[in-house]
């Protein structure tokens, strides 16, 4: 099974992997995400939600099985290649990840500064970001000024700010109650409808189950369900 | 997307990078000043060393006529002939000029320089030889001066010849080793030099991890990480060498008193020579160098292992 569907932005194929010294956290894994999809995955802690996101952002790599993005396995590669390989994703995290030595604005505007764009065009493109995730007001701040709602959706302009073909997001509402956590979603919604494909780690079943997107539940290193069959958005459960 | 080109990139990076670095040290001058005193004192204590060698060999350019030669000619050349020799010498290659002293002027100048005046008397006849002092040029080698010696030796007018060269050979010789030795000290100092710096930067490196890994997760490449570091390493590197060059100019300064007051003494007209352009130049170039390969060295060993847990 070597050829790659062209519909699938990211592909897992049997793979396994294990932390040193543990037992399997994975063991034959297999799914796919299409381009333009939304997917989450759910599971109890330490089933390897996060080890999914960390092998897709080449942070870590398969023991065993085949890590494809747009068709091209995600082999062990020097650290230039890794970058290259991140500046196609999105990144989002639970503990936000932000730098509180420099502002909103700065934080946002690292994926752009490393791509070498034009103070023009960082300063145009950072400030829509802001004003996608309703915080262009916030722009001179300090992150930990901020609430935990405001950090995150920081992160999810910097996430965005680049437009990046997948947003990996690794328990994204972890640190939310739960209206910011609607809110958070909301916004990954309204990203997903432009095109933005979503591999999302949560714990919050409740939230996500009402949206109508994908889900596989992980169990014993690897799928145990997939759930295609909700039906409604987030706008009906308000 | 608009990108602007290449080379603008390029340079808007490393000044970006530049300025950067350059200000988080300014915003700790405590710091900076300790480790910019390290490099310092690093490159002052061998490039003092050269300069003293230097200003040791100047000194000793002053004492060229102890490299003379003198000839004492057989009893029975005339004066006639002996001037005619010292032409003859002082036209040949390597040699400066030379000085003819007659067998009166030698006891004259014998009577004038001791009290042994009498001592002659009482031995009824001159017993001083005429002699021709050789003085070679300066840029004479020790083996020149060793060939026109033995030439001169060879001549039938002369009887003896007496070089004073050897103990100048000595000195150059001394004056060798410590040139030597300023080597052999800021190959050692330098490579203390690159690890403080390298501890330094690992520091820097540690205090900023979340930076790091922050970086590398949104795609920052190696070299855009490690930019902030190799100039942070540059610029310690280069305050250093200013640090050098501000003491070597104390160091001169305390020490031209006590040297023009010995000088004095000996009747001499030498005075201590700061640094020139070259040394000064060699001085920054390296206190750079050293403060970018300690930065080298810690960024190759610590940024890779940096990563989000």
């Amino acid at each position: 099974m070597n050829s790659s569907d062209p519909d699938n932005i990211l592909e897992f194929r049997d793979v396994a992997y294990h932390y040193d010294g543990g037992s399997d956290v994975l063991n034959g894994l297999n799914f796919s995400l299409e381009r333009g999809e939304m997917l989450f995955l759910t599971g109890p802690s330490g089933v390897g939600k996060s080890t999914v996101l960390r092998l897709a952002a080449m942070q870590i790599h398969a023991a065993r099985g085949q890590v494809l993005m747009n068709g091209k396995r995600l082999n062990p590669a020097r650290a230039g290649k890794v970058a290259a390989h991140r500046r196609e994703l999105g990144m989002i995290f639970q503990d936000f990840q932000l730098l509180n030595d420099r502002s909103v604005f700065d934080n946002i505007a690292l994926p752009l500064v490393i791509r070498g764009l034009s103070h023009q065009d960082i300063g145009r493109r950072v400030r829509a970001a802001l004003d996608a995730v309703g915080l262009l007001d916030r722009e001179h701040a300090v992150p930990r000024t901020l609430s935990g709602g405001e950090q995150q959706r920081i992160g999810i302009a910097r996430a965005i700010v680049a437009r990046p073909q997948l947003i990996l997001a690794d328990e994204p509402t972890g640190n939310l109650d739960p209206r910011m956590a609607l809110d958070v979603m909301r916004l990954f919604e309204r990203f997903n409808d432009g095109g933005v494909s979503f591999l999302i780690a949560t714990h919050a079943i409740d939230l996500i189950e009402h949206m109508g997107h994908r889900m596989i539940h992980l169990e014993g290193g690897r799928r145990s369900a997939t759930r295609p069959e909700a039906a409604s958005r987030l706008g009906a459960i308000e | 997307m608009q990108r602007p080109s290449l080379f603008s990139r390029f340079f808007s990076e490393h000044a970006r990078a530049s300025i950067a670095a350059l200000g988080r040290q300014w915003r700790e001058p405590l710091s900076t000043l300790l480790t910019a005193l390290v490099i310092g004192i690093t490159l002052a204590l061998p490039a003092g060393l050269e300069l003293l060698v230097n200003n040791l060999r100047e000194a000793s350019g002053g004492l060229q006529q102890t490299r003379t030669i003198s000839v004492f000619l057989r009893d029975g050349v005339s004066q006639q002939a002996g001037v005619a020799l010292a032409e003859t010498i002082a036209k040949q290659e390597g040699v400066a000029e030379t000085q003819y002293t007659s067998r009166e002027e030698a006891l004259q100048q014998f009577r004038d320089r001791t009290a042994l005046g009498a001592v002659l008397d009482a031995l009824g006849s001159n017993p001083l030889p005429a002699s021709i002092a050789i003085i070679p040029q300066e840029s004479l080698s020790n083996e020149g001066h060793q060939r026109l010696a033995q030439e001169m030796i060879g001549r039938e007018e002369v009887e003896q010849v007496q070089q004073d060269s050897v103990w100048s050979a000595r000195l150059s010789a001394a004056l060798a080793v410590g040139s030597r030795l300023a080597l052999v000290l800021a190959l050692a100092l330098g490579t203390a030099a690159v690890l403080a710096m390298g501890n330094t930067i690992r520091l820097d490196i540690e205090s900023r991890r979340k930076e790091i890994v922050v970086m590398k997760l949104v795609g920052a490449p190696p070299s855009f990480i490690r930019r902030p570091f190799l100039y942070a390493g540059f610029w310690y590197g280069l305050v250093g060498g200013l640090v050098a060059i501000v003491a070597i100019y104390l160091a001169g300064f305390a020490l031209s008193g006590p040297v023009r007051t010995l000088v004095e003494l000996y009747q001499g007209a030498f005075a201590v020579r700061g640094p020139d352009l070259k040394l000064l130049l060699i001085v920054l170039v390296a206190g750079t160098a050293l403060g970018l390969a300690g930065a080298w060295l810690a960024v190759a060993r610590h940024m890779s292992k940096i990563e989000l847990r």
